[in-house]
Formats: C-alpha cells, sequence, structure tokens
C-alpha cells in the first residue's frame, strides 16, 4: 500500500500542471465556502427579506454547518468537477505517454497499477474533506451561536457522506478515462455525461431516478436548506434529510463497485 | 540446462494478421540471444506478449519455470520499442519510479547511470534528452536491480553510427558480465556481431534456432569438379569441415567450414589421388544468406 502510493508521489511530486490544478481547486473551493456569508447578504439585500438575514445567522450554525457545506462543495457539475478533471488528466496521461505499459514491464501488475490510482483518489478526497473539515470549524467558532460538544460533532457524519460521495465521483472519472484513454476526450464524456444523465433522469420513470449513477453519489447528501424553508413556512411539513441515509451510501456503493470492477476488467483485458 | 523462458505454440492475431504463430523456443541461462526479422515479423509482439502487456490469443510461456506473473518481470530488464519515461520528470526520478516497482535500493541507481554515461545528466529532464541519451537511460532502467535477463527491442534503432557502435559495446560488455540477453533486431550485422544464439522470424514463424555460428556463418560455397565425379563426392562426403555436398551437373557444390581454405581442401584430395579439373570458393554474404533464408520459407 505504502509503497503504491510512494509510487503514485514520486510521479505527482515533479508534475507542475498537477500543483496548479490543485491550488487552483483548494482556492476555489475555499473562496465558495468562505463566499456564503457575502452571497447571502447580497440576496438578502437583493430580495429585502429579512428572514435571509436570519437564515445567515443559522446556516453556519452547528450542527447545520456541517450538511450545507457539504452540500455546497459536493454540487453536480460545480467545483469537484476540477478534481475529476484532475484524475483524467493523471489517469489519460499514463495511457498516452505509454508509461503504464513501462510501469507494468518493470513489474508492477495491473491491479497494483489500478489499486495505486485509487489510493491517490482517496488521499485527494481526503485532502479536500479536510479543508471543508477545517473551514466548517473555522466558519462555525466565528459564526454559530452554539459552541457545544455536542452541537459542533453533532451531523459531523456529513463529512463521511462528502467523503464517500467525492470519491465514488472520482472512480467514476478515473473509469471514464480507462475506458477511453484519451485525455481530451475523456474530459468532454464526463461533462457530457453530466448532462445526458440530466436528461436521462427528466426522461425516465421516476422510480429510476435514484438509481443513476450521478444521483446516486448525489443524493447521499440532499438538499440541507431545512432551515431557511423551517424559517420561511413553519407549517410546511417537507421530508428534508436530517442524517445520512444507509440506503443512499448502499446504491452509491454499488456504482463505485461497478466503477472500480470495469476499470479492472479494462486494464486486465486490454493490451496495453 | 537452466532455462530462463520458455515459450509453447504462442499464437496472437491482430484481425486477419497472423503476428505470432505457433512459436515455441527457449531460452537457457548465460547466452546471448537475437531474434532477427524483418520488420513487422513478430518480435516486437512476441516481446510484449513475454513482458506481459499484450494477450496472447493461444498458448503459453514461462518465465524461471514459473507462469508469468509480476514477480517473474521485476527479475527482468527491457527496453520494447521506443524509451517510455514521465517527460517532466529528472532522469534519477524516473529511474527512482522503477526502483519503487522492481523493489531495488535506490542506491544501484548512481551505478546504472554511470554505466551508460548519464550520472552527469541525473536531474535533466526526460524531455530534454537527445534520443541517443533516451535510449542510454531505458538501458539504464534495464540494469537497475542487477536483473538476471536484459531485453532488447531494437536497442540501436533510430540512433547515428556513434550512438549504434556505444550501445553495441554497452550491450557486449553487458553479455561479458554472464546475463542472459534477448535482442530482437532487424539488422544481421547487429545480431551476428553482439549475439550467440539466433532465433530467425519471418510473419510471425519461427525461421531458424540455433547458435549464430550455425546459421547464420554457414560456411561460403566451394564448387569443385573432377573426372572421376562419384569418388570426388565420396571423398568430399567424409571432410569433417566439408557439408552439404549436391551434384549440380558436371560440378558438385559443397559447403567449406570457415577458417578453412581450398588449399586445406586440395591438399586431402592430392592425398586421396583425386586431380580436380575445377575448384572455386563463392564469398557468400551474410546479407544474402540471410535474404535467402527468409525467401526459402516464404
Amino acid at each position: 500500500m505504502i509503497r503504491l502510493l510512494r509510487i503514485e508521489f514520486r510521479k505527482l511530486k515533479p508534475y507542475k500542471a498537477f500543483w496548479v490544478m490543485l491550488i487552483f481547486y483548494t482556492i476555489l473551493l475555499a473562496i465558495m465556502v468562505f463566499g456564503i456569508p457575502g452571497l447571502i447578504d447580497w440576496v438578502a439585500e437583493k430580495s429585502g427579506d429579512s428572514k435571509i438575514r436570519i437564515f445567515k445567522a443559522i446556516v453556519f450554525n452547528f450542527p447545520d454547518i456541517w450538511q450545507n457545506i457539504a452540500y455546497v462543495a459536493s454540487l453536480r457539475i460545480f467545483i469537484k468537477m476540477i478534481l475529476g478533471l484532475i484524475v483524467i488528466v493523471l489517469i489519460t496521461n499514463e495511457f498516452s505517454n505509454l508509461t503504464i505499459r513501462s510501469n507494468i514491464i518493470s513489474g508492477l501488475s495491473r491491479g497494483e497499477f489500478l489499486t495505486g490510482k485509487i489510493l491517490l483518489l482517496a488521499t485527494l478526497t481526503i485532502f479536500s474533506t479536510i479543508i471543508i473539515f477545517l473551514s466548517g470549524l473555522y466558519l462555525g467558532f466565528t459564526n454559530s451561536s452554539s459552541k457545544d460538544i455536542s452541537d459542533v460533532f453533532g451531523k459531523m457524519s456529513f463529512l463521511g457522506g462528502y467523503f464517500i460521495e467525492l470519491f465514488i465521483f472520482l472512480a467514476f472519472a478515473l473509469f471514464i478515462g480507462i475506458l477511453f484513454r484519451k485525455t481530451g476526450f475523456s474530459i468532454i464524456i464526463l461533462f457530457a455525461y453530466s448532462i445526458i444523465e440530466l436528461i436521462l433522469d427528466y426522461k425516465l420513470p421516476d422510480s429510476f431516478s435514484p438509481y443513476l449513477p450521478l444521483n446516486a453519489m448525489n443524493n447521499i447528501i440532499r438538499s440541507p436548506n431545512t432551515s431557511l424553508i423551517k424559517l420561511k413556512s413553519p407549517g410546511f411539513n417537507f421530508d428534508f434529510q436530517e442524517a445520512i441515509s444507509f440506503v443512499d451510501v448502499g446504491i452509491a456503493l454499488v456504482w463505485v463497485t461497478i466503477f472500480i470492477s470495469l476499470s479492472y476488467f479494462l486494464l486486465k483485458k486490454r493490451d496495453i | 540446462m537452466n532455462t530462463i523462458l520458455s515459450i509453447q505454440n504462442l499464437n496472437k492475431r491482430y484481425g486477419k494478421i497472423h503476428a505470432v504463430s505457433n512459436l515455441s523456443f527457449e531460452i537457457e541461462k548465460g547466452n546471448v540471444y537475437g531474434i532477427l526479422g524483418p520488420n513487422g515479423s513478430g518480435k516486437t509482439t512476441t516481446l510484449s506478449i513475454i513482458l506481459g502487456v499484450v494477450q496472447s490469443n493461444s498458448g503459453s510461456f514461462s518465465w524461471f519455470g514459473k507462469p508469468p506473473s509480476s514477480e517473474s518481470r521485476k527479475q527482468i530488464g527491457a527496453i520494447l520499442e521506443h524509451p517510455i519515461f514521465y517527460p517532466y520528470m529528472s532522469a534519477e526520478s524516473n529511474l527512482k519510479i522503477i526502483a519503487d516497482i522492481k523493489g531495488v535500493d535506490a542506491n544501484d541507481i548512481e551505478r546504472v547511470l554511470k554505466t551508460v554515461e548519464l550520472y552527469d545528466r541525473k536531474d535533466s529532464r526526460f524531455k530534454t534528452f537527445s534520443y541517443g541519451m533516451k535510449q542510454r537511460l531505458a538501458i539504464a532502467g534495464a540494469l537497475l536491480g542487477n536483473p538476471e535477463v536484459l531485453i532488447f527491442d531494437e536497442p540501436t534503432n533510430g540512433l547515428d553510427p556513434k550512438g549504434i557502435a556505444e550501445i553495441r559495446e554497452l550491450i557486449i560488455d553487458i553479455a561479458k558480465q554472464g546475463i542472459t540477453i534477448i535482442l530482437a533486431s532487424h539488422l544481421l550485422d547487429e545480431v551476428q556481431k553482439t549475439c550467440s544464439h539466433v532465433l530467425v522470424l519471418n510473419k510471425g514463424n519461427k525461421l531458424f534456432a540455433g547458435k549464430v555460428d550455425e546459421v547464420l556463418n554457414v560456411a561460403d560455397t566451394i564448387e569443385i569438379a573432377s573426372d572421376d565425379i562419384d569418388k570426388l563426392q565420396f571423398t568430399l562426403k567424409n571432410i569433417d569441415f566439408i557439408s552439404n555436398v549436391k551434384s549440380d551437373g558436371d560440378i558438385l557444390t559443397a559447403n567449406i567450414q570457415a577458417g578453412k581454405t581450398t588449399y586445406d581442401l586440395n591438399m586431402i584430395l592430392i592425398k586421396s589421388e583425386i586431380i580436380v579439373t575445377h575448384l572455386a570458393r563463392r564469398k557468400q554474404s551474410l546479407e544474402k544468406q540471410f535474404l535467402e533464408l527468409l525467401n526459402e520459407n516464404q
């Protein structure tokens, strides 16, 4: 495990484009998370609705803050796309430079090659989760009215949900890269599929909806604006997500198993 | 007998093209093998299969008496076609990846870089190298960890004459250390200069396999005639350095071993009381022999 991760890290260390993209992602993620208060102010000012200001006061309240920022950071066709692009560039480079071939010839098995990449995805996901965690702590402690330990750690399961969702998305990007092997084409497919699935979702009967892959991963963290809705229409009883559902996670885990198994199958079967 | 590689009935098809056809051969420890054949004869495909990057349609092979695995590949140093490295990484960092994969101590990198005379360029990025340097770095990568077998696929392709000479010298030096080498080439001259054994491939088929001297250094042809042609034929067949005696009308043709002259032959014939009426030696170029070898088997 450590050997495989070390090999992956050796490949990345001198790769400037990777670090530029990662820094870009980090800055964007931070701007977004820390920009939420400003955005709410702006919306409040435009709409003149005083309740939105109250909403601002509670959006960063522990424990809801974890769900709120995890939700924003994991929105589809949004910031996580940058990490998806990074993954596609990294995997397709191995094909276009033929370095996967030299890795195999040197004595890496195809399974080890894939494991190395999966460990890399996990590392990127942990990195992103840590940023969300630290941002959450900072914003929470500076804004939240309650700083009780139980509130601070409450709903932190959404960070776990964020980790799972992002990891599955990156596994999806990895699979696309392994399937198509060409950088540009794989990136187009990643974007195109994100849109195609929305159309599919619209065309297919509703019962299929939760089982589509991107839906499945996005459903882990559902729309969290519990507080705002409650605030605006107290009598409105809508079934918002209060905790991560094991069913949602289960469906998403089936997809990640499929992505990884197919990736392994492709690597195993094809000539490199 | 110490078999390093054994291939049995290997087949690979690319659509209609039969790239490797029922190929079987064995590689013994300590020899330098040349796989000789024109472009498209299946050399690279065969090497790609035994290096685990291309799947065969049927047949099997074993390394060191065991089924092929990533573990067996760690004991093989190989260059397949072009030198492949991470372009943005330095020579040293690229070799570190290979060392990590093979489980070799990173201290070995200095030795192999010095062997190929690239040590002072260890911090330069791969993409800044000339083709000859890239090829030398590939050889350094193959040498990491002192593998038991080295595989070189067209190692001098695309190099200038100086580069070619350097690489050949390097391979001959390595061979002297007793490492088993498999060298694929379409250049007969290269195989003849560096290899002890040769395997001739054409259109995926094995034409010949054996020692270079036996297969390629086939003796020159002599033409010989005498009044008593039967006696001459009988006598020639009993001379150890004469082989392949054939009657061609009034003239006999035969092969004479390298190092033996018509003078040696004539001395024996005179002692046997045979007076020759015609004796000529025809030098046969190796290049021509190789082409004949291919033509005979079309």
